[in-house]
């Protein structure tokens, strides 16, 4: 399993990863991604990816889940 | 600070000798330091031997940080240990938390117990390098100052530095300490490699608590006496503060007993502002096993017990201490920055029964979005602190809630930092 994680200070709520992969990130009230686990599934990976791509100040990458 | 009394359950180690009042104004000397707790490790004692059998009793002893985290002393001195490049020791006795004296009663009255546990550390990892970070307006400034004057002849092998924190809650978050010392703002930072590894300006650090470093002191000099103590803070509804040398698997009850206060009959807030509420019925089960509290179980991040008067509102009061802790957000991380005030804002209006219809669920789903997504963990504590809310004063917030006037008025509070927060109203 692994999992997105997210640099809290460099992270300025702009909100594109939760764009590129609506199935792994949703945004708070006030704009920061809520990131949830991801599933072994390499449709899923790739979105992922596509979310730490998506982040203009590279505040999102990946992990594995403990 | 001259309301600030001292007690011990026992026959007391940390504060041997020091339990006089007169100690506070001026400190002990080393001298008579020296009559109590025996000479520090000797300089130019490095050696694998010295050092595998300085762990174990560090190891046995099970000497924890007790500047919040609780982590095993041992294992962080072995990684600083460990590195190629000489390590830098670092003091940290920036007490972010408003109520909590136990670093500056021990700083003030015996400076030079905090000292030996520090010159041990350092001689263990063959470094010369001290610093002491400490808030600049610390009224133990002066006495530490002076207590470093008189080792210069027993210690040339080592170099203090005292570095002054800004007055502010998270400068005594480790990463703050790193970052404010290597010339940047004293704010937390996103770990990604321990300080023993990669600290003060990219050197090997080890940081660790006041208290720690009296407890390492004691642990290495006289093994035999230290069996796990600790140093807590209890404040009562005037503010007035006793700090309290226990043992682990001492009662609250046992605790507030020591420092005068007989069977509270109002919850306790224990683990600081950001800590938790305890109903009076679990204080002789509540057991203080270092930085956690046991049955039930809290995480005691600082080990202060404060009593609230039983005629303030605890809802008011804890919707002050939510704001107060709102504002001493760093303001680097969203959720914390954003997040906080938002909580805190209707935490007020519930509390002066001013809610909105979206309060309730606005705060029931906030609180499981704030904790643990930051850089540190302000916002786990007051998360915490509001959920133990929840639980111990249940019936008294959901009559908030409701609109049910509260037989409480509103009330100023004598406790250090929230006595402004607390005329915000809603």
């Amino acid at each position: 399993m692994r999992k997105l994680v997210v640099d809290w200070i460099a992270c300025d709520g702009h909100g594109l990863c939760a764009m590129a992969a609506p199935e792994l990130i949703d945004l708070d009230d006030w704009g920061y991604p809520v990131v949830h686990a991801i599933p072994d599934d390499q449709r899923l990976l790739n979105l992922a990816r596509s979310a730490i791509e998506a982040c203009p100040v590279m505040a999102l990458r990946m992990d594995t889940a403990t | 600070m001259n309301s600030i009394a001292v007690a011990s359950t026992d026959s007391p180690v940390l504060l041997a000798g020091v339990m006089h009042e007169d100690f506070f104004a001026r400190g002990i000397s080393l001298r008579e330091h020296e009559s109590i707790h025996g000479t520090v490790l000797r300089a130019g004692r490095r050696s694998g031997r010295h050092l595998d059998d300085a762990l174990a009793t560090l190891n046995r002893d099970d000497v924890r940080g007790r500047g919040g985290a609780n982590f095993p002393f041992a294992i962080k001195l072995e990684a600083a240990a460990k590195q190629r490049r000489k390590p830098v020791v670092v003091v940290n006795a920036a007490e972010g938390e408003p109520a909590s004296a136990k670093d500056l009663v021990l700083l003030s009255r015996n400076p030079h117990l905090v000292l030996d546990g520090a010159i041990a550390a350092a001689r263990l990892l063959g470094t010369g390098e001290v610093v002491i970070w400490l808030h600049h307006n610390s009224p133990a400034l002066a006495g530490l100052r002076s207590a470093i004057d008189q080792r210069a002849g027993s210690c040339p092998d080592i170099s203090f530095t005292i570095a002054q924190a800004p007055d502010r809650f998270v400068s005594g978050q480790v990463t703050s300490v790193v970052q404010g010392l290597s010339g940047g703002p004293a704010l937390p930072y996103t770990l990604r490699e321990q300080p023993t590894s990669r600290g003060i300006n990219s050197r090997p650090t080890l940081v660790s608590n006041a208290e720690t470093y009296a407890h390492v002191a004691i642990a290495l000099q006289h093994p035999h006496e230290f069996s796990g103590r600790l140093l807590t803070t209890v404040m009562t509804s005037d503010g007035g503060r006793t700090v309290v040398e226990t043992l682990r698997g001492t009662s609250v009850r046992q605790v507030l007993n020591t420092a005068g206060l007989i069977d509270p009959q109002v919850p306790v807030l224990a683990g600081g502002y950001a800590g938790s509420w305890i109903a009076p019925s679990r204080l002789s089960q509540a057991v203080v096993d270092s930085l956690v509290l046991t049955n039930p179980d809290v995480r005691l991040g600082v080990a202060l017990f404060a009593l609230p008067d039983p005629q303030w509102c605890p809802v008011q009061l804890t919707a002050a201490l939510v704001s107060w802790l709102a504002g001493q957000s760093a303001g680097q991380c969203g959720p914390c920055t954003f997040g906080l005030p938002d909580m805190a804002g209707a935490l007020r209006r519930i509390a002066h029964g001013s809610s909105l219809p979206s309060d309730r669920d606005n705060l029931v789903r906030w609180l499981p979005l704030l904790a643990g997504r930051g850089a540190c963990a302000h916002p786990d504590g007051v998360v915490a602190l509001v959920r133990s809310t929840g639980e111990v004063f249940a019936q008294h917030l959901w009559d908030h809630v409701n609109g049910v006037p509260c037989e409480f008025g509103s009330a100023n509070y004598p406790w250090p930092s929230i006595r402004t927060a607390s005329v915000v109203g809603s």
